[in-house]
Order: C-alpha cells, then sequence, then structure tokens
C-alpha cells in the first residue's frame, strides 16, 4: 500500500473512530493518531524517506489536510460531547417554577403607623416639626390652660380617666399647644401625634385609647382663610388632588373661631353612600384659630401674634380609607388583620 | 335635641324641605346628626275638592263623583263613602299613590265605570283616629271638619303637608356653650336670621309685675345660687290632658303627655329654653317657698319615685317645713301636680349653673331641666319662660292671678363688646365691609353702635351667654359670612422655633419590620388581673375612675399585652407570631407621676423558637445601631431563670432584657408554642443614628486560629470570649463561640467550648512567631482566669 493509500485508509478509520469516541476516549484517540512517538499519523511519515523529492511534497501536504481534517474533527467531536453533557445536566436540573418559594413572612407597619408616617410626611414637607409629649397630664395642661375650667360643662367632651384629683390621661393632644409655646416664642409650627384616653364605652368606633395628631402653628399674619388653606392642601395631599373640603362652625373652648373640617366621600366621590351617611360629606378633624386667652396664658401676645390648631383621629382616617369597620380590629393584633397591611 | 320641623315653622316662615334647613343649619354651626321621618309614610294622596256627586248607573250603593285638584287638574272618583257630598274638602289616593299601611291605589273600574282613584279616611292615611269625631270614623275625610280654623284649603297637597300625620324630625347636637341652641325658638332665631326672614315670637302673657294680693312668698336665702326667683299663681286649676297638638309636639320631640300643666311646662322648657317647675300651692307650707342650700343629710323623694339624699350645698326649693325640689334638677314628690290639685305655683328661676352640674352629677340624674340649666341661662330669660308657660296656663288649665312675685337680684345691664374691623380682617384673612359686620350682628340680636374708625360698640342679648369677647363676635361674622366664602390661603412661609423631636420609635419601627417583626398597638392600660397572671413585678399607677377593670392599672412592660396577643392569635390558629410594639410604660415616680418611656417590645412564638433566634434579632439591631449589646444572665420573676439575660450596654446600662417566659406562666397560657420576648429601654437608644463614625480598616491579610477548651459547665461562652479578646490586644479583630461539645469522656460538669479568633495587624503581616505568642498568651489566661485546658 503506498503512503497516500495508507494516509487515505487513516483518514476514513479515524473518522469513524472520532465519531464514534466517547468523552473519555477523546484524549487516547487523539495521542493515538497524532503522538510523535507512536501516533498512526508518525507511523505512515516515516515512509516518506522512500519517496521521490517530487512526491515528498504531495505526500507532506496531503499529510498536514488530514490532520489538520482530523484535529478539526476531534475538536468538533469534543464540543459535541460537551454539549451533550451540559444538555444531559441541563435536563437532570429542571426544577418546577411553580413550586412555592422559600419565604418568611414579611414584618409589617401597624395601618395606623403607615397612616401617621403619611400624615407627618405632608406636614414636614409644610415646614412643621414632629413633636412627642406626655401622656399623664395634668389637670392644667389638659383643661384649664386651653380656657376649659372646672366644672364648665363643655368638659364632658373630654370624660377622661383620672390617676388623681389634678392628674390624668391626657384625654386629647392639644395640651401640647400649651407646652410647646411654653417652651418656645412664636413662630412655631408643629404636629403632635400620640395616644390619647377617653372613658368611652367600646363599640365599633370608640376605644377607650386612641390616637390624634395635634397641629399648631402661631405666627404674625396667620388667618383663618390660613387654617383653610392648610387643611385643604392637607386633605388633597392626603387623599388625591381631586378632594374637596367644607368647613362648619364648631365649639372647642380653645379655638375661636372654631370649625368642623369635613372633605367629600372619598368612597362615593361625593354622591352618597353608607360610609358618608349620604351625605357626601365626611368629618376629618375640628380645628380653629387658637383662643386668645390661651395666647395670652403662655405669654404670647394677641395682637401680635395669631395662630391655627386643629386635631385628627388618626384610627378615623386610617379606618375610613382602609374600609375597616371596627377598631377593635386595631388594637387586638389579629395576625388575619394586620396581614393585609 | 329633637325638632319637629313643623313646630320650628311657627317662628320663622320656611318653604325649603326639611334637608334644605338641615344644611342651612349645618353651615351656620349647627349640627344635625340626622332628619327622621316619625310616623306612617303616604305617597300620592292629596287634597281635593268634590264638585259633584252622581248616582251610579248600574249600583245602587255606589256614587260618582267629579273631583277637583289644583291647576285645573279634574278626577273621576267612584265612592260608596256615605258621608260624601258636593262641596266636600277630602283626600284623594291617586293612581300609583301608597297608603299608610302600604296598600298601592291604582285606577280602575267599578261596575264599568271609571274611578281613577280613591277618597280616604283617617285610618287608610294614617291620621289619628280619635282627632275624627266618632260619627264620622267610618266615613271619608272631612277636611272642613278636622281644619276647622283653616282660611283656605290649599288643593292638590300631600295630605301629610295638611294634616298632623308625620312629622320630621332634626336630631341636633349642641354645643356646651349654646344653651340657647337646646330651645327650639333659639333654633328658629339663627334659621330666621340667616335667610332674614322675622322671627315670630309666641304669645305671651302681658301680666305684670305687680305683687297680686293673695300672692305666697319667696324668700331666696343665697343670690348667689339664686339670682332670680318669678312665681306666678293659678287658681282654680282644672288637671285634664293637655291639647292634642301640644302633646303631639311633645311626643315627637322625645317626651311624653302627661297632664296639661306638666306639659305645657315642659312645652314652654323645650320652646324657649328655660325650665319651669309647678308646684302645688296647697302642698306648700305656709303658702312659702324658700331657695337654699341643702345641708348634709337631708334627703327629698323625687318625682321619679326614688327617694334621694342631697348632697351638701345643692340648691333646694323648700317651704318653712320640707325640701320640695332639687333645683333645676327635678321636683319632690310632695308637691307633684295630681288630679286633685287646684292651685298651682309656676316657678321660673334661675340658678348657678356649677351648682345644678354638681348635683345633677352626684345624684346621677340628669334632666331637660338641668342639661340646661347647668350650661348657664342668663337670669333675664326667666321672665319670658314665666309669661308663656302663663299664656298657655290660663288657656288650658286654669285662672291666671295676675302679677307675680320675683325676687332675686337686678338684671345685669347687657354685655358690651368692641369689634375692631382691623381685628376682623387680621383674624379672617378677608376684609369684610363694615356694614355688612354690623348687618349680620344686627340679624342676630345684637345691638350695633357704630363709634367711626373701624369700631363698634356691640351690646350682647340676653340669650347670648357665650359672648364676651371680641373674638367671639367675629366667630359670628364668619359664621354668617359663610366659612366656605372665605377663601383658602396659605400662610407665608415662616422660621419655626421648634426643633423636631427625636425619631427612634420610626426608625425602630422600619428596621423591627424590616427583620420580618410584625407591629401591634395594644392598650396601654391593663387589669390587675392581667398583672399578676404574667408576673408582672412592682408596682403599677392606677386609674380611680375606670369604666371597667381592664383599665385599671398603667402598665409597666410590653410583654404581657404582647403575651395576650400571642394567646388570642393561637385560639385563631394562627401559630407563627412574630411581632413587635413601640410603645410607652409608666413608671411610677415617688411623687405620684408617671415616668413615661419608650419601649420597643418583641416576642416569638411558633414552633422551634427558642432564645437564640431572638437573640439573633437582637444582635441585628445592635449592629444597626453601631451599639455593642452584651448579655448577662439574670433572673425575673417572669422569665425561664436558664434562659434570660440583661441587655447591657458598653457602660454597663441595662437597655433591657430578653428571655423565653417562665414555665410556669407559659403553662397557665395553654399555648402550643414556646414564647420569647425582649424589651429594650428605647430612651437609652436616642443617640444611635450619631453614633456611626467611621474607622479606619486594616488591608493586611487575617489570621484564624481555632482554640477549643475543656471548662466547667458554669464558664459562659462570653467569659471565654472576654478574656481572649483581653489577651489578643489590638489584633484582635474578632472571637467567635462555633461549637460546644459535652461527652463522659471530659467528665461529668465539664464541656467544651471551641472558638475562632481572627487575629490581623495595622502595621505587618503577622509572623507566625508573633501569631503564636499571642495564642499562647491567651491560652494561658483561658487556664489561669477561667480555669480552661486547651483540648488537643
Amino acid at each position: 500500500m503506498s503512503i497516500l493509500e495508507q494516509l487515505a485508509q487513516l483518514r476514513s478509520e479515524a473518522e469513524a473512530e472520532i465519531r464514534a469516541a466517547s468523552a473519555d476516549k477523546l484524549n487516547d484517540l487523539r495521542l493515538k493518531l497524532f503522538s510523535r512517538k507512536n501516533g498512526s499519523l508518525n507511523a505512515i511519515l516515516r515512509g516518506l524517506g522512500g519517496l521521490s523529492a517530487e512526491e515528498r511534497p504531495k505526500v507532506g501536504s496531503l499529510a498536514n489536510e488530514v490532520k489538520a481534517h482530523l484535529e478539526g474533527l476531534l475538536n468538533e467531536r469534543l464540543e459535541q460531547l460537551k454539549n451533550s453533557v451540559m444538555e444531559v445536566r441541563l435536563q437532570s436540573e429542571k426544577i418546577d417554577v411553580t413550586m412555592p418559594g422559600h419565604w418568611q413572612n414579611p414584618g409589617r407597619i401597624h395601618i395606623l403607623n403607615q397612616a401617621l408616617d403619611r400624615i407627618k410626611d405632608t406636614f414636614k414637607s409644610l415646614g412643621y416639626s414632629v413633636v412627642q409629649g406626655p401622656e399623664v397630664e395634668t389637670d392644667y395642661y389638659n383643661f384649664e390652660a386651653l380656657n376649659i375650667p372646672a366644672n364648665h360643662p363643655s368638659r364632658e367632651m373630654w370624660d377622661s380617666f383620672f390617676l388623681r384629683e389634678g392628674l390624668l390621661m391626657r384625654s386629647h393632644t392639644s395640651p401640647m399647644q400649651v407646652h410647646i409655646m411654653e417652651k418656645y416664642d412664636p413662630p412655631v409650627r408643629v404636629i403632635v401625634p400620640g395616644k390619647c384616653y377617653r372613658r368611652d364605652a367600646v363599640d365599633s368606633t370608640h376605644f377607650w385609647e386612641f390616637h390624634q395628631v395635634e397641629g399648631l402653628l402661631v405666627d404674625k399674619n396667620v388667618t383663618f382663610s390660613d387654617l383653610k388653606g392648610t387643611l385643604d392642601l392637607f386633605a388633597r395631599r392626603m387623599g388625591g388632588h381631586q378632594r374637596k373640603t367644607r368647613f362648619n362652625p364648631s365649639y372647642f373652648p380653645f379655638t375661636e373661631p372654631s370649625a368642623e373640617v369635613m372633605v367629600d366621600c372619598f368612597v362615593c366621590n361625593g354622591k352618597g353612600c353608607r360610609v358618608c351617611k349620604n351625605s357626601g360629606w365626611i368629618e376629618i378633624m375640628g380645628a380653629g384659630m387658637v383662643h386668645p386667652k390661651v395666647l395670652k396664658g403662655v405669654g404670647y401676645d394677641p395682637e401680635r401674634y395669631t395662630g391655627f390648631a386643629f386635631g385628627m383621629g388618626v384610627e378615623r382616617i386610617a379606618m375610613l380609607s382602609c374600609g375597616i369597620a371596627d377598631i377593635r380590629l386595631l388594637f387586638e393584633g389579629d395576625a388575619r388583620f394586620s396581614r393585609q397591611f | 335635641m329633637l325638632v319637629p320641623y313643623s313646630w320650628l315653622k311657627e317662628y320663622v316662615d320656611l318653604q325649603e324641605n326639611v334637608n334644605e334647613v338641615a344644611e342651612l343649619l349645618q353651615q351656620i354651626g349647627i349640627p344635625v346628626e340626622n332628619v327622621e321621618r316619625q310616623g306612617p309614610e303616604v305617597h300620592g294622596v292629596l287634597t281635593c275638592k268634590i264638585n259633584s256627586v252622581e248616582p251610579h248607573p248600574d249600583a245602587d250603593r255606589l256614587r260618582v263623583c267629579q273631583v277637583e285638584l289644583d291647576k285645573g287638574r279634574t278626577l273621576q272618583i267612584v265612592t260608596a263613602a256615605f258621608n260624601v257630598r258636593a262641596g266636600q274638602f277630602t283626600a284623594v289616593a291617586t293612581h300609583g299613590s301608597v297608603l299608610a299601611d302600604g296598600t298601592k291605589i291604582k285606577k280602575s273600574k267599578m261596575r264599568g265605570v271609571v274611578s281613577e282613584g280613591m277618597f280616604c279616611g283617617a285610618d287608610s292615611v294614617g291620621y289619628d283616629l280619635s282627632l275624627v269625631p266618632e260619627e264620622l270614623r267610618e266615613g271619608i275625610l272631612d277636611l272642613q271638619v278636622q281644619l276647622p280654623d283653616a282660611q283656605e284649603i290649599p288643593l292638590g297637597q300631600p295630605i301629610d303637608e295638611v294634616l298632623p300625620i308625620n312629622e320630621d324630625v332634626l336630631v341636633l347636637e349642641s354645643f356646651a356653650n349654646r344653651p340657647d341652641q337646646l330651645s327650639i325658638l333659639g333654633i328658629a332665631r339663627e334659621l330666621a336670621a340667616k335667610l332674614e326672614r322675622p322671627l315670630h315670637m309666641p304669645p305671651v302673657s302681658e301680666a305684670s309685675h305687680e305683687q297680686p294680693d293673695n300672692a305666697g312668698s319667696v324668700e331666696i336665702k343665697d343670690t348667689e345660687a339664686c339670682p332670680r326667683y318669678i312665681a306666678r299663681y293659678i287658681d282654680d286649676v282644672t288637671i285634664a290632658p293637655a291639647p292634642s297638638w301640644m302633646v303631639r309636639r311633645l311626643e315627637a320631640a322625645g317626651m311624653r303627655g302627661v297632664n296639661n300643666v306638666v306639659d305645657i311646662t315642659n312645652y314652654v322648657m323645650l320652646e324657649t329654653g328655660q325650665p319651669l317647675h309647678a308646684f302645688d300651692r296647697d302642698q306648700v307650707a305656709r303658702d312659702t317657698i324658700v331657695v337654699r342650700r341643702a345641708q348634709a343629710g337631708e334627703k327629698l323623694d323625687t318625682l321619679d319615685g326614688e327617694q334621694r339624699e342631697l348632697p351638701e350645698n345643692a340648691i333646694v326649693i323648700a317651704d318653712p317645713e320640707k325640701i320640695i325640689g332639687v333645683a333645676g334638677v327635678m321636683g319632690g314628690l310632695n308637691s307633684e301636680i295630681t288630679e286633685n290639685t287646684r292651685r298651682l305655683v309656676l316657678e321660673s328661676a334661675s340658678f348657678d349653673c356649677g351648682s345644678v352640674r354638681r348635683a345633677s352629677l352626684r345624684l346621677g340624674l340628669r334632666t331637660e331641666s338641668s342639661k340646661r340649666f347647668e350650661k348657664g341661662l342668663n337670669i333675664a330669660r326667666a321672665d319670658l319662660g314665666s309669661r308663656r308657660a302663663a299664656y298657655l296656663l290660663a288657656k288650658y288649665a286654669g285662672k291666671l292671678v295676675p302679677g307675680c312675685v320675683e325676687q332675686g337680684i337686678p338684671t345685669p345691664e347687657q354685655q358690651k363688646v368692641q369689634l375692631r374691623s382691623a381685628k376682623v380682617t387680621a383674624v379672617l384673612g378677608v376684609e369684610i365691609p363694615h356694614e355688612k359686620t354690623a348687618h349680620y350682628l344686627q340679624l342676630l340680636g345684637f345691638g350695633v353702635e357704630d363709634n367711626g374708625e373701624g369700631l363698634l360698640t356691640v351690646t350682647v342679648p340676653d340669650y347670648r351667654q357665650d359672648i364676651a369677647e371680641e373674638v367671639d363676635l367675629i366667630e359670628e361674622i364668619a359664621r354668617f359670612y359663610g366659612y366656605d366664602n372665605l377663601p383658602n390661603t396659605l400662610p407665608e412661609n415662616g422660621h419655626n422655633n421648634v426643633p423636631n423631636s427625636d425619631n427612634t420609635d420610626d426608625l425602630m419601627r422600619r428596621l423591627a419590620a424590616y427583620l420580618g417583626l410584625t407591629e401591634v398597638i395594644t392598650p396601654s392600660l391593663h387589669s390587675r388581673e392581667l398583672g399578676e397572671k404574667y408576673f408582672v413585678p412592682g408596682e403599677t399607677l392606677t386609674i380611680f375612675n375606670p369604666l371597667s377593670e381592664e383599665q385599671r392599672c398603667l402598665r409597666t412592660y410590653l410583654y404581657p399585652a404582647l403575651g395576650e396577643v400571642v394567646v388570642r392569635n393561637h385560639n385563631n390558629r394562627n401559630e407563627d407570631m412574630r411581632i413587635f410594639e413601640i410603645s410607652r410604660v409608666y413608671l411610677p415616680k415617688e411623687d405620684g407621676t408617671a415616668d413615661e418611656q419608650r419601649h420597643l417590645g418583641i416576642a416569638l412564638s411558633y414552633a422551634g423558637a427558642d432564645f437564640f433566634a431572638l437573640k439573633g434579632i437582637i444582635e441585628h439591631i445592635s449592629a444597626i445601631a453601631h451599639r455593642d449589646f452584651s448579655f448577662k444572665p439574670v433572673e425575673r420573676p417572669f422569665l425561664h431563670p436558664g434562659r434570660s439575660a440583661d441587655i447591657v450596654l458598653e457602660d454597663g446600662t441595662v437597655l433591657g432584657w430578653i428571655g423565653e417566659l417562665h414555665p410556669r406562666l407559659w403553662n397557665s397560657l395553654e399555648i402550643d408554642n414556646p414564647l420569647i420576648a425582649a424589651e429594650l429601654n428605647l430612651e437609652l437608644m436616642l443617640d444611635m443614628k450619631d453614633s456611626a463614625y467611621f474607622e479606619p480598616f486594616s488591608t493586611l491579610p487575617t489570621v484564624e486560629r481555632d482554640l477549643a477548651f475543656v471548662v466547667d459547665e458554669k464558664v459562659l461562652a462570653g467569659d471565654v470570649v472576654a478574656v481572649l479578646r483581653k489577651m489578643g490586644g489590638k489584633l484582635v479583630q474578632s472571637v467567635t463561640c462555633f461549637d460546644v461539645f459535652r461527652s463522659l469522656a471530659l467528665g461529668a460538669g465539664k464541656k467544651s467550648l471551641a472558638f475562632r479568633m481572627v487575629l490581623q495587624s495595622f502595621e505587618a503581616t503577622l509572623t507566625d512567631a508573633e501569631i503564636q505568642k499571642t495564642v499562647n498568651r491567651c491560652i494561658k489566661a483561658v487556664e489561669r482566669e477561667l480555669d480552661g485546658k486547651l483540648r488537643a
């Protein structure tokens, strides 16, 4: 068999072998073909010496071609084998992505504090500071300094828990108006969130503890129209740009004029529904101009300074905006309730 | 207060319907809780006139009538009524109408003749049958009989607007400063002012103030308690039911008809706001009324049949022998109006509001009368009530003795308040013309004197005791200008002198939620039982007037309420509870006041929950807060003594505690999973957000060395860590205990603790020799200080 024939035979035999080789055999096959010492190709080429000068280059170039061809096949085969191994692996590693994730219940902030956060953010953006005050309060701050003298019938608006004569659980956040003004000179603008207490029989809208946010702004040239504008802006920031407010005259001993602030019902948009008792309006807070007696009491000159104050119930706002019908749910910590917010 | 709409209409001309009036009242600050319809609903039954009555062609008992409504409308009605006649005014149920019992009426044929409806008798429209003459009760309504005083009966009107069939009642709230709004006249006055219509005052007796010849006497012992007392006398009294229109109104206003005398006093109270009382004059000893303060231990059987011990200093009405009434609250049984009463003393008086309020509170007796007196009624108002009642009593009960006995102090001059236009503008933010200001005030009955230069002198009417200063008048002006007509403006941006309070609780709240805890809010007040159940140590502050025992104590810990949340949820099969609360506790101070501290309370309760699950959370908090918490074993009565610790700050301050609930406490909760709790005092972490300060770190390689020691059981991992840290000095980056091991081979009461030390230098890469030196020093120290042997 001539060298050329041998090369052709090697080529065809090797092609078949490569095609059939498994991954672990592939390297052996490479050595068997191309090893310098005992590779099949070199074994054939050792016969080059017996060829003429014309034949040698022909055979040489054919041998190179065969080598390159077979190496190409080897690499191809290797790649093919790697791919099929990957394919098998991918198949075997396939998961059911619809199975549940590993998940721990996320923590949640109480809906009251979520509502409070929104209230605080709104007033902070208007330049108000957020402050806190004592819950155990004296009669003086809770009543007297707010123009609610002893034995005044308006005290009934705040049926309070007493620790002893003159010391009580604050029945509103308004005492902080006095604390703030005693401590700081005008101008002041603050909101005071906090827990308050009243001797209310428990039902779906009353609990003996509840949260209020008090607001107070005192400066030169503050008017009742400013109060209206501020609370109207608040209502729109909280409830959307389309909200409308309405102010009805009301009575609080520590504000004059006093107002009750209504917002158009955000459930029915003012058309009338169960939530707004068909009136189209929902009461959201009380407000008014700080009474001159209160200003005088803290040493502010009511001829130089005027101001407004307002107070809202956080439970009411959270309940209305989330459709919670029973206030008791807020204080029970029932997981079926908490996990919804 | 219940205001029957038809009653209100007597004092002010109203074309508006009741809902429009309700809206107007809201605008001027009289809160309307509700508008109620009392009595039956009738729709489509109209007043009509019968023009002709012809026989029915095919039925002897039926008649065919041509009927006139308004605007030329006519109907043909076939009827069997016996009392039908031409020219009669009656009520017709038209096609589609609904009767009081819900029956619907349709057009029909009766024996071949079309009937476009049906005539109505009293019962079919729900009209009170007792008001119909007996012989007509089976027939159809005869409006000329029912409305004898009517000049003209309008045709085509809904029958319930012509006859008192039902009543719309305004349910109003009233403010503590407005006793005048506890009267129908008071509401009418405001409404008349709002609508700029006249107020029609009801007729009153013109009897003089002269003392009559046969008068009794009145002695006021204390004019501060009773500044005014007017007694009028009525003779030849016949006790009978009050006129039905009066009873109907009283019932619509929520009161009960009793007899003519009592009903008149009640009627006038609701009408004018002045409470009145009538005594049986023959039961008043020596015909002498004495107004005085009660002495300790005095008793009275009040009209409600209760014997009551009167609070000392309560104002009482007495005669020289006995007490006959608690002034402004309730009369006594001993002088009650009975069917035998022949002579009356009518009391209209002014009593000190504070005294009435205290007496009413102490007696636990709030009456329509006390509700009005306690808000403060002007002494000048007693006269109107007295004259109005005298008028009605003379008309419906007996013979009025001319004149009266009037005692007390002179009526003080009407109050005058100065009002500056400039101040109106300054408070309201809008310029309201001078004339308008004066106009509003005059509409409300204020006297106005213009002093020029923007200054008004305003005289306050006697029914407006709430007006004391300029700003009160400004509110009146705003009310009638209309709050909604004022512009919405914003205050000028200004400086603010108040800094923010710290927001540690907000930061903590977010962190706790981020760590997988769910926030709860629980009551700050709790029962003594809850404290005992949860082994709460120490004293609490207490409430002396709780509504129920669950509001007795101010909490000093959060964990009992968190425990209750876990228990409640367990009972609802929510058994994976990881909750927190940020709230105050109230620690008693020596002076009896509270030291209020914000606490973070955490409770974990789920299958497999243990101390270290919660400790991990606390350590996480410490990392975020840049504080180094250490855990010192400590015993607290409510915690498992072997599974609890104090959480201690770098300087030794105890920040809080952590632990598994004491098994005895846990058993009593009857829950399935362990309950681990912790509380941190947030007041001690106020500076957490400021305490991060950059420290340069070493870039040189770190070296790890693991060391295991055999120690006594009582030696804590933390003790060893402390020694290793101390001896490792600056080179120690961290020391962690990563294994505990016990075996017989180690010996009884021994354990092996394994630690990983990470060493690193700031100066140069550590050499083996340096490392070995440090490690040896550590090993020796553990041996020396803790008797720990290095395990080979």
